[in-house]
């Protein structure tokens, strides 16, 4: 039993410190500056290397 | 079924064969974090493109000649905007432009709050340039000669899934690098007040201009939503490829230790043990190895996209040729994280008890000779 | 009335084909509650066979096995289960221990199916391994014990449940003399505690003994006195 709860300890701990770095990421600021950038952009394309259709399916099949 | 004692000896019985058990944990951990890394970089930047695509306009028209992106005119933007449910169609013109040194594209949008001399640019297109010792401006070569432009600022790191290869300029130097006229546009873009026209009107610019391609703002959120979808794909492949290694590897396992593993259920049956009781102790055992590996896994591909920012892991998603600068947004879809644990801990379970239930039902008393 | 009856039992493999083989044929006998019993005979007289039958282990083909007053042939599987874990404590020829764990950890096994605290249990282990004369050397892994050493560790695992019948299949075959006169010893400890001891050998030193109360002879499966 003492392993089971030295385990949950641990990941009690490890889940806590995803928590918080999820918590303290600024969603709303990125979501204000990527809505800056596409009013800009007017029409929004993914900055992906691939440019061509053809290779942007390569890395991933719809 | 699964008494304090049950689990307490499950666990002691556990680090008995830990050799075992530990091979099956990190093949397991490795697996799943593999997955989950994929649908976190995957979810990541669908996310980005799909909040980003929400402040589209609501109808973009693109030509085609022979297959190939081609130009549109005033007179086509004209007729557009004399459908009836149309309230204004903006002309727009931008493109790519080839940076043979660094062999790299980069996508020119025109910005008209820019002035004539200035340009900026995204963190990808910054570092091509400077590779090349342009670290304040950049000449771009056209029909009409060399253009020269200043680098008035570079976009912000946290919008690079758009940006990273974008340099805003002002809508002359656009023209003028790409070779459009006053009157020719790369796209339209429509306006339609009214959501519920937009199919309609959608098809009208289609009949009104056979060449062209019209994409609704919705079908475009749903191109974006569907990039990297889990169900096709990349994913699909490697969650298939990965489970049944896996699930071939662990075979292999439980064949070795086969003779091992059934003198021990032997010696418990024979000293009152039920077949229940066998089976909730490999249960228990291999939860706890499951769960623990599944846990492991996801908090492990977390860190690795989210705070390392997925080293080449994301050229597979991204590219490699420019830069490597886009940060992931932390999105964990618990639904996506809920079917990978069923559709991966499950099968595991099934495998591992299984065996040892064929062994318990079976006649101990030779074995336990 | 007597502890274990057993009556025209037979033991038969491979019965629906040509080469069927009876293990035992026709076995009929009665125990008292605290005799201490031998079955003596050669490899392949079936002694190991009736004392598995005895402990629950397997089924007889045809006859019935009457263990205080239950008939212990026709047991489903968590009845036959719990018939074991509470009511035999079985010592192999072969001990039987699981091999990763120390001695405590092997005495423990029993336990475990019952609702006793921690506290409890080690009460029970600690006097069981008294009784075994193992005590000192509980925490040792059993991979790491002499032949004498290992039997003593399975007999305390046997006694932790204080069951009432104690079964052993070839208890001295794997020891020398001096262990296997030590367990002789240890027979003497459990006709004081009142246990039923059916032993299957064929040691003489057991014969010699003046704790064994009777002989059950066997030869191919019979019982010929």
């Amino acid at each position: 039993m003492k392993t089971l709860r030295l385990t949950t300890l641990f990941f009690a701990l490890a889940y806590a410190v995803v928590l918080i770095h999820y918590v303290s990421f600024d969603h709303r600021g990125k979501e204000k500056k990527i809505e800056e950038s596409a009013l800009r952009m007017k029409y929004v394309e993914p900055s992906f290397c691939f440019k061509e259709t053809g290779y942007k399916e390569f890395a991933y099949v719809p | 079924m699964f008494r304090k004692n049950l689990i307490e000896y499950a666990v002691i019985l556990l680090f008995k064969d830990r050799a075992d058990h530990l091979f099956s944990f990190t093949i397991f951990t490795f697996i799943v974090s593999l997955l989950s890394a994929v649908l976190f970089v995957s979810d990541a930047i669908r996310s980005d493109l799909v909040d980003a695509a929400k402040f589209g306009p609501d109808i973009v028209v693109e030509n085609t000649l022979a297959g190939r992106a081609f130009k549109l005119n005033e007179e086509d933007r004209e007729s557009i905007a004399d459908l009836a449910g149309v309230s204004a169609v903006e002309g727009d013109v931008e493109g790519y432009y080839y940076f043979s040194q660094q062999r790299v594209w980069f996508h020119l949008i025109a910005d008209s709050s820019l002035s004539l001399r200035e340009m900026s640019v995204g963190e990808g297109v910054k570092e091509a340039m400077k590779a090349w010792h342009y670290e304040d401006a950049f000449n771009f070569f056209s029909t009409e000669g060399k253009i020269t432009l200043k680098m008035l600022k570079t976009e912000s790191k946290q919008t690079n899934i758009l940006s990273n290869d974008v340099i805003f300029m002002h809508p002359a130097n656009v023209r003028a690098i790409l070779g459009f006229k006053v009157d020719e546009y790369s796209k339209l873009l429509v306006t339609v007040p009214n959501p519920n026209e937009v199919g309609d009107i959608t098809l009208k610019i289609v009949q009104l201009l056979p060449t062209v391609k019209a994409t609704s703002k919705e079908d475009i959120q749903a191109s974006y939503r569907h990039l990297f979808y889990y169900k096709g794909g990349i994913f699909m492949i490697l969650y298939w490829v990965c489970m049944v290694a896996f699930l071939i590897l662990l075979k292999n396992q439980i064949s070795l230790a086969y003779g091992e593993k059934k003198k021990e259920i032997a010696i418990l049956r024979s000293i009152g043990y039920a077949i229940k009781d066998i089976i909730a102790l490999k249960f228990i055992q291999n939860t706890v190895v499951a769960l623990s590996a599944f846990l492991l896994g996801v908090w492990i591909a977390y860190m690795y996209v989210f705070i390392f920012q997925a080293p080449l892991l994301r050229a597979i998603f991204l590219g490699s040729q420019l830069g490597r600068s886009v940060e992931f947004t932390p999105i964990v879809d618990l639904n996506l994280l809920f079917l990978l644990f069923v559709f991966s801990v499950i099968p595991f379970l099934a495998f591992v008890i299984i065996p040892s239930w064929k062994i318990a039902i079976a006649d101990m008393s030779e074995a336990v000779r | 009335m007597k502890q274990i009856r057993v009556s025209n039992v037979d033991k038969i493999y491979n019965s629906t084909k040509e080469n069927a083989f009876y293990a035992l044929k026709q076995i009929s006998f009665e125990i008292e509650a605290g005799e201490i019993v031998i079955l003596k005979g050669v490899s392949g007289s079936g002694k190991s066979t009736l004392l598995s039958l005895i402990g629950g282990l397997s089924k007889p083909s045809s006859g019935d096995i009457i263990v205080e007053g239950e008939a212990i042939a026709k047991l489903p599987d968590r009845l036959a289960s719990l018939y074991r874990h509470g009511r035999v404590g079985f010592i192999f020829q072969s001990f039987n221990l699981l091999n990763g764990l120390n001695v405590y950890q092997n005495v423990m096994a029993p336990l475990i199916l019952s609702e006793w605290s921690a506290s409890q249990r080690e009460e029970k282990i600690d006097r069981a391994l008294q009784i075994a004369n193992i005590a000192h050397k509980k925490k040792q892994k059993v991979s790491d014990l002499s032949g004498g050493e290992k039997q003593r560790c399975a007999i305390a695992r046997a006694l932790v449940m204080d069951p009432p019948i104690i079964l052993a299949d070839e208890p001295t075959a794997n020891l020398d003399t001096h262990n296997s006169l030590m367990f002789i010893e240890i027979l003497k400890t459990f006709k004081a505690m009142g246990k039923t001891v059916l032993i299957a050998t064929h040691d003489v030193l057991f014969e010699e003994s003046d704790v064994i109360d009777r002989c059950i002879r066997m030869k191919d499966g019979e019982i010929v006195s």
